[in-house]
């Protein structure tokens, strides 16, 4: 099971539209967008932990949500592989089909109501002539084709509304459940219907950032641990989910289960509350963990005690994570491949010992080198990178990281870098790494250049060119 | 097989209890207003409490069967209930006069005394039960928890805990406390009043004299021009009051916070549309809007009640949804999502507790209102002319110009209820209010 993917982000995008104003947007030539998330790709394996690392604001846990479509991805595939003989896959599968089945049926329904409604349609067309011709007698056949006219129009519009929307999620759904290469059935979140991401979400858990905030003051330890069994329906009775919340307390280290069960949450210490929110997502039984900062906001002594648990959790359960975090050193501990995030894309990709040991891209290096080092004598130049963080509603053209870039050449502010392998499983998204391509486009940008130098001198002088030489 | 015969033993339990109370209710009820009116009925109402007591001992003997010395606990517990309730009721039902006092069957009047009689009943009901499981709780008898299962044993529990606390922090305020027992006592005469009255004010009786007599050993409360029994009117009018006030409060409720809560939650469209009737239904001047509409729509007791309701739930809406769009933003809620929840439970298990508290505060003071727009509408001459009520009564005194002649028997009684009825429930809702409203909290 150790080289299965489990998870496949391909090309993911979240933009959010810009709102400037009614008739602003409506003017624009193009619509704005704040792109937090910009075609991010990566794989995690089974039982991996993979880290994105990033500071602030650059879309990591973006992006972590919108693997589980808590915010819309505007557009991309993530792509969900199971084992095969899962029970919830299988169950998602059948629910799907079924869906299928009764979208064809309404499909149809809709087609012989459009064709109805296309008939009354020719009706009332013929009573209209009759009328106006004069020929109809019976005027009782003319009112009957009269209320078949008043009914007509709703009719023809919900049925052919229906029948598009039913045909569309057809389309949409072929594309939902897809087959890996290796034969095991896959699903795109992205594509899945609202209604069934729920067996999605039995399967992807997320963890959350602040423990106190995530769990709701008015609900106790149980109520909230059983919260994903009472949403999904999964128990049948009440002991049943009482065992299963035990269960998950005693997983997530709060022994005894009864002990505290029955407390809010403002009378549990912080480590704790963030151990009832894993709890509350080992109920389900997932295979796949998005831990968003899980212990950012926990006192020092606890984060380690909290990691210990999540390895605990991977070994026994063959879990598999998706660690968020804007520290590089927890990336470095628990991780076991890297994925390193600026401005919404992902810069350099690579197993964590590669990527801290020979970091290639300088906005890598420039990261490693501000963690603190143990070693008080140690001395070590730091790269504090200058400037701000450019906002993602105007993302600088060429490669993102070039204004503020140590290393940044002519080629940086015109063209995208392409991702580059630098050792086995190790990419990094830099021209300092293809510098034949630089060299290459160095010389065709000095033709270029010398060629505009050329029309400019040729081209006559105008009135506004005067001005601007006096400035 | 042991598991489930035990399973079916507490569900027995619960049944016999449900059953219990609801043969309470109705016995206080036959007791109250059949009983004393026919006199063939007069027994059913002994009959139906005395069946009720028989039939919660047999359940509370059954479910608390850890010891002796709980199943004491338990006996004394119903002695004392059938002793101070049952009895004095069936004894009541029994000597009751029925021919004396034949009371128009009224619908509405027999409404209102269930409604009454229900509230008490089941206010009744749960201090009887918080103080038995809380009695069990202390002497760590799990009868409860056999009742119901330990997982709702324990919410049970916690809820109990929460109420005392709140209690705890209530009987701190005195002035809250002075209010609540005040109304306490309101609602006494609103429940027996009826029975205490000496006379029915509806009924027509020939005068003696036509000038208002100030009060005297007969008449307590003086008479008014008709020579009808002011004290009577005013036992009568407390019921008025209180229903019409609970009633219209719980209307305009019900609507302001669904309002609130659709426009809180889904934001948008429904956002603007429903803030926007909001905003009219708050800036039209709101007692002119109901004269208008009971005129339009006619003098009864319901129309009055539907008419209160229908007007003052904006300020409730305003509440609910400014509550609502903070916890929307919730961390929590975005958790319940992920967890795959649907609308209407995130609304009902995260939006709607949390919204709970301010609710209730402010519920208490619609009431209070509500009970002014009564007396104020009736004091018009739009109240029901055939329910006798505070507004009613200083109506009628206005009219016979009671304020001129100075006869202050006929008009302070009802004013001075009316002021004491809201002052106290605006002293409860306030009182509620700086527990339950995390803004105002203390500490």
């Amino acid at each position: 099971m150790a080289d299965t993917d489990i998870l496949r982000v391909e090309n993911l995008n979240v933009w959010f539209q810009m709102r400037e104003g009614f008739f602003k947007d409506l003017l624009a030539k193009k619509q704005r967008y704040a792109k937090a998330v910009d075609g991010v790709s990566f794989n995690i394996k089974k039982g991996e932990i993979f880290c994105l690392v990033g500071e602030s604001g650059c879309g990591k846990t973006t992006t972590g949500k919108g693997i589980l479509r808590l915010i819309e991805p505007t557009s991309g595939s993530v792509i969900f592989a199971d084992e095969k003989e899962d029970k919830v896959m299988g169950d998602l599968i059948k629910s799907v089909e079924k869906t299928y089945e009764t979208e064809e049926r309404i499909g149809k329904f809709a087609f012989f109501g459009s064709l109805f409604a296309s008939l009354a349609t020719i009706a009332m067309s013929i009573n209209l002539a009759l009328t106006i011709v004069n020929l109809g007698e019976n005027e009782l056949v003319r009112i009957l084709l009269g209320l078949a006219c008043l009914f007509e129009a709703p009719i023809l519009f919900a049925s052919s509304r229906r029948y598009n929307r039913a045909l569309k999620a057809i389309q949409e759904k072929t594309r939902a459940i897809i087959t890996l290469e290796d034969g095991r059935p896959a699903l795109d979140v992205r594509k899945l219907d609202r209604s069934e991401l729920t067996y999605a979400r039995q399967r992807i858990q997320m963890i959350f950032q602040d423990p106190y905030e995530s769990l709701n003051p008015k609900m106790t330890v149980f109520d909230i641990v059983a919260e994903p069994l009472v949403v999904n329906k999964i128990c049948k009775n009440e002991k049943e989910k009482e065992d299963r919340v035990k269960k998950a307390l005693n997983d997530a280290g709060l022994r005894p289960p009864e002990f505290f069960m029955w407390r809010y949450p403002h009378q549990v210490s912080g480590g704790q509350r963030q151990r009832v929110g894993i709890a509350g997502t080992l109920v389900l039984d997932p295979s796949l963990l998005v831990a968003d900062e899980p212990i950012s906001m926990l006192d020092v002594s606890i984060r380690g005690d909290i990691l210990k648990l999540m390895l605990d959790l991977r070994d026994k359960k063959r879990l598999t994570y998706l660690f968020i975090t804007h520290d590089l050193s927890v990336a470095y501990v628990f991780s076991d491949r890297i994925g390193v995030m600026y401005l919404g894309r992902i810069v350099e990709m690579g197993p964590t010992e590669k990527i801290i040991k020979n970091p290639k891209h300088p906005y890598t290096q420039a990261l490693i080198t501000v963690v603190p080092k143990p070693d008080p004598t140690a001395k070590e130049e730091k790269i504090i990178l200058k400037g701000e963080r450019p906002d993602p509603t105007n993302i600088p053209k060429g490669c993102r990281f070039h204004p503020r870039c140590p290393y940044v050449m002519e080629i940086c502010e015109h063209e995208q870098p392409a991702e580059t392998e630098v050792e086995a499983g190790h990419w990094a998204e830099c021209f300092l790494l293809t510098p034949e391509i630089v060299d290459k486009w160095n010389k065709e940008w000095a033709v270029k250049k010398e060629e505009e130098k050329m029309k400019k001198i040729t081209a006559p002088i105008t009135p506004k060119d005067k001005e601007k030489k006096k400035k | 097989m042991v598991k489930s015969t035990k399973i079916e033993q507490s569900k027995v339990l619960k049944f016999l209890i449900i059953i219990a109370c609801f043969f309470l209710l109705v016995g206080i009820a036959e007791a109250f207003n059949w009983g004393l009116t026919t006199s063939n009925m007069e027994y059913t109402g002994a009959f139906l409490v005395g069946f009720a007591a028989i039939l919660m001992a047999a359940a509370f003997l059954k479910f608390i069967k850890e010891s002796a010395s709980q199943r004491m606990v338990a006996l004394i517990l119903l002695i004392v209930t059938v002793v101070t309730v049952t009895l004095p009721l069936a004894i009541l039902g029994l000597l009751a006069p029925g021919s004396v006092r034949e009371l128009e069957f009224n619908v509405v009047t027999m409404m209102m005394d269930g409604i009454v009689i229900a509230l008490v009943g089941y206010v009744f009901l749960i201090l009887m039960f918080v103080s038995i499981s809380d009695l069990i709780g202390k002497s760590r008898v799990h009868g409860i928890e056999k009742l119901m299962g330990p997982a709702r044993a324990e919410k049970v529990r916690l809820a109990n805990d929460r109420l005392k606390k709140i209690w705890k922090q209530y009987s701190t305020n005195r002035a809250g406390v002075f209010a609540l027992i005040v109304l306490i006592i309101i609602t006494t005469i609103a429940v027996i009043g009826p029975f205490l009255a000496p006379e029915e004010p509806l009924q027509p009786k020939i005068p003696e004299s036509l000038t208002p007599q100030p009060p005297s050993d007969r008449h307590w409360f003086g008479t008014d021009s008709e020579d009808k029994d002011v004290w009577s009117q005013f036992l009568y009018g407390a019921k008025t009051s209180l229903i019409v006030g609970i009633l219209a409060g719980l209307i305009s409720l019900i609507i302001g916070t669904v309002i609130g809560l659709v426009a809180g939650y889904f934001g948008r469209v429904w956002d603007e549309v429903l803030m926007r009737l909001t905003d009219f239904f708050l800036v039209i001047p709101w007692f002119p809007l109901m004269i208008v509409l009971v005129a339009i729509l006619g003098r009864s007791l319901w129309i009055v009640i539907f008419v209160i309701g229908i007007v003052s739930w904006s300020p409730t809406a305003r509440v609910v949804r400014a509550s609502v769009l903070s916890i929307k933003e919730k961390m929590y809620i975005e958790r319940s999502r992920a967890l795959g929840a649907k609308t209407s439970h995130i609304i009902r298990r995260h939006i709607f507790p949390n919204v709970f508290p301010l609710i209730v505060a402010t519920s208490i003071l619609l009431v209070a209102e509500a009970i002014f727009s009564e007396a104020f509408l009736a004091f018009f001459g739009l109240g029901d002319p055939n329910v006798v009520g505070w507004g009613w009564m200083l109506e009628r005194a206005h009219d016979q110009s009671a304020m001129l002649n100075l006869w202050w028997w006929w008009i302070l009684p009802p004013a001075v209820g009316i002021i004491v009825l809201i002052m106290s429930f605006y002293l409860v809702g306030d009182t509620l209010d700086e527990i339950l409203n995390p803004r105002l909290k203390r500490r």
